[in-house]
């Protein structure tokens, strides 16, 4: 390794002891993991700081860190938005009013994945193969964009070329997903959790003790505001007004940031299938109140404190004044040559200390590597314990078909990794949650709260809501629909509507409500469910 | 207000370091009650 101040031969000491922790960690897990329950739901006996920690550490990932900070140093603070979003609706709303009954439901009905948990509460195995096949085919995109935030951080920090960075990266996390299952997961998530905590938390402390502190570090960022005009023109144009304000109302960007940041990834993480079946691994609600303390501290943490640090960036790299730019004197995106994936980091490799880098790479080794494995573990259940064994009738699950999902999975986010432009990081993750949220989030929320939803009901929700974010992405987002060239193809124009301002609205905020809207009208004119499995489903403990 | 540009942002910045008091308040309240038993008292 080049960087400054490091030493290869600690670097790389480091790194494998952490590595082995990690292995040792997800060792212990293997084997205690006896049955199916174990494997994917950690046996239901996790204690709250785990399950809080895992949850946290699943939720936030590179594509936060690495994708949404770099989003900051391009939009601003506006984006600290999400923050709040992220711990209002990612985890009070999640934990309270979703968590709680997911549990209970869960437990009643046996189930031990997101998509047995809808097809049990609407008795459909059709529908629980086809939510399956859905986040088979949908989570190795979000995968993919985790994978890119880590490979990027590794490429920078490392100076290695992408492809190894990639490599690399993959490996170690596919290795021990594969043999962990979810108990082992679980412990390495916390442990990743603790990891990133003390690194974000590091990075905000350095970048306002460098800055001059809070408030002159604000200060200085609002001054550059200015400098928006005179050196990123074509942002401008697009709403951009400074990096301490919210870009200019009813402009492109102003719609990017509301519709796909702050609501579609807001909201989306109430739906998002690895998350919600964390919620089926404690053992009462009691837990879960208490992992609303820890989760909501480090949301507040790690991604509170990369949105801050992607947005002062700008300051670290332009003011030279400050004696701490270097020769850069360039705004964060021109720093990181265009491509916002690559400012934090820039920004780390030039910002901190030898020694702090150290750390600094392990919080991002972790925070793509809890993330990535959630997901994997997420892909390879959809696959072995939804679809297969369904198919094939089994009463037993096939842990080795499985993992052949996850490998599956695996495989598919590297070559999407490798393929994908450069920049897609918080774009591919809006994109994941945005469809999480059309397609399962009105079903999620009527097996929790709604007696009167219908199976039929739930297959035109989850239906809709997969069609219209689709539709939406090939013929009317710009971003997706130009980029994907269908509609240019079919009709001659990047988008079908291209009045202001629908080429920028993001699908989520039309496809939830029809989803919703579809389950509500069929729901009310379908066969409804037996009163006896709804008592069952919701009966007292 | 604290540096910032606008009261938009003032308030995300307040309303995050706000929620996650409730979260903690929350929290600590809740730390020994299991309120999924009754739930469905009607």
């Amino acid at each position: 390794m080049n960087g400054p101040g490091v030493n290869s031969f600690v670097f790389g000491f480091l790194i494998l002891a952490y590595v082995l922790l990690i292995g040792y960690l997800g060792w212990r897990g293997w084997k205690k993991t006896r049955d199916s329950k174990d494997y994917l739901l950690a046996g239901r006996t996790v204690n709250p700081f785990v399950m809080a920690m895992s949850y946290g550490a699943a939720f936030i990932s590179t594509s936060a860190l690495v994708g949404f900070g770099g989003i900051a140093g391009e939009f601003g603070l506006g984006i600290l938005w999400l923050v709040f979003m992220n711990i209002a609706i990612g985890i009070f709303a999640a934990f309270v009013w979703f968590g709680k009954r997911t549990r209970r439901i869960g437990v009643a009905l046996n189930a031990k994945t997101f998509p047995e948990f809808i097809g049990k509460r609407f008795r459909s195995p059709g529908l629980k193969m086809f939510i399956a096949l859905v986040i088979f085919i949908f989570v190795p995109l979000y995968s993919s964009v985790v994978l890119i935030g880590g490979a990027r951080f590794v490429q920078e920090i490392m100076r290695i070329p992408y492809a190894w960075a990639l490599t690399i990266f993959a490996t170690v996390v596919a290795i021990y997903v594969i043999f962990g299952g979810l108990k082992g997961i679980m412990y390495v998530d916390a442990l990743m959790g603790t990891v990133m905590i003390c690194g974000m938390l590091l990075l905000l402390v350095t970048c306002y003790w460098r800055l001059g502190g809070v408030i002159p570090a604000h200060q200085a960022l609002t001054e550059m505001a200015p400098l928006v005009k005179q050196h990123l023109p074509a942002e401008y144009e697009l709403g951009h007004r400074g990096w301490t304000v919210m870009p200019q109302f009813n402009s492109v960007w102003w719609w990017t940031l509301v519709s796909s940041i702050m609501l579609g990834v807001g909201i989306g993480a109430l739906a998002q299938p690895q998350l919600a079946v964390r919620f089926m691994t404690v053992k009462s609600g009691m837990e879960l109140n208490r992992a609303v303390l820890v989760g909501s501290v480090f949301i507040l943490l790690t991604v509170g404190s990369a949105y801050t640090v992607g947005a002062l960036s700008n300051v670290f790299f332009y003011r030279t004044d400050l004696g701490i730019a270097g020769s850069y004197q360039a705004l964060a995106i021109q720093a990181a040559r265009g491509n916002p994936d690559l400012i934090i980091p820039i920004f780390i490799r030039e910002a901190l200390p030898g020694v702090v880098l150290y750390l600094f790479f392990l919080t991002m080794l972790s925070a793509a590597m809890s993330t990535l494995s959630s997901l994997f573990h997420v892909t390879g259940s959809s696959i072995g314990h939804d679809f297969f064994r369904t198919v094939a009738n089994a009463r037993h699950d096939n842990l080795t078909v499985t993992r052949v999902g996850m490998v599956f999975g695996i495989i598919l986010s590297i070559i999407f990794a490798m393929v994908l432009p450069p920049g897609i990081v918080a774009r591919g993750t809006a994109i994941f949650f945005g469809i999480c949220a059309a397609a399962f989030l009105p079903a999620y929320f009527s097996a929790l709260y709604w007696k009167g939803a219908t199976r039929a009901g739930v297959w035109a929700s989850v239906s809709v809501g997969v069609a219209s974010s689709i539709i939406g992405l090939v013929f009317l987002h710009r971003k997706e629909s130009a980029s994907i060239g269908i509609c240019q193809a079919l009709f001659g124009k990047s988008e079908l509507i291209s009045a202001h301002p629908w080429p920028f609205v993001d699908p989520f905020i039309y496809s939830l409500p029809l989803a919703a809207a579809a389950l509500i009208a069929v729901s009310l004119i379908s066969e409804k469910l037996p009163p006896r499995h709804l008592n069952r489903c919701f009966k007292k403990k | 207000m604290f540096g910032l540009g606008d009261l938009s942002t003032v308030f995300a910045m307040l309303g995050s370091v706000a929620v996650t008091l409730v979260c903690i308040v929350y929290g600590i309240v809740m730390w020994n009650c299991d309120d999924t038993e009754g739930e469905e008292k009607k």
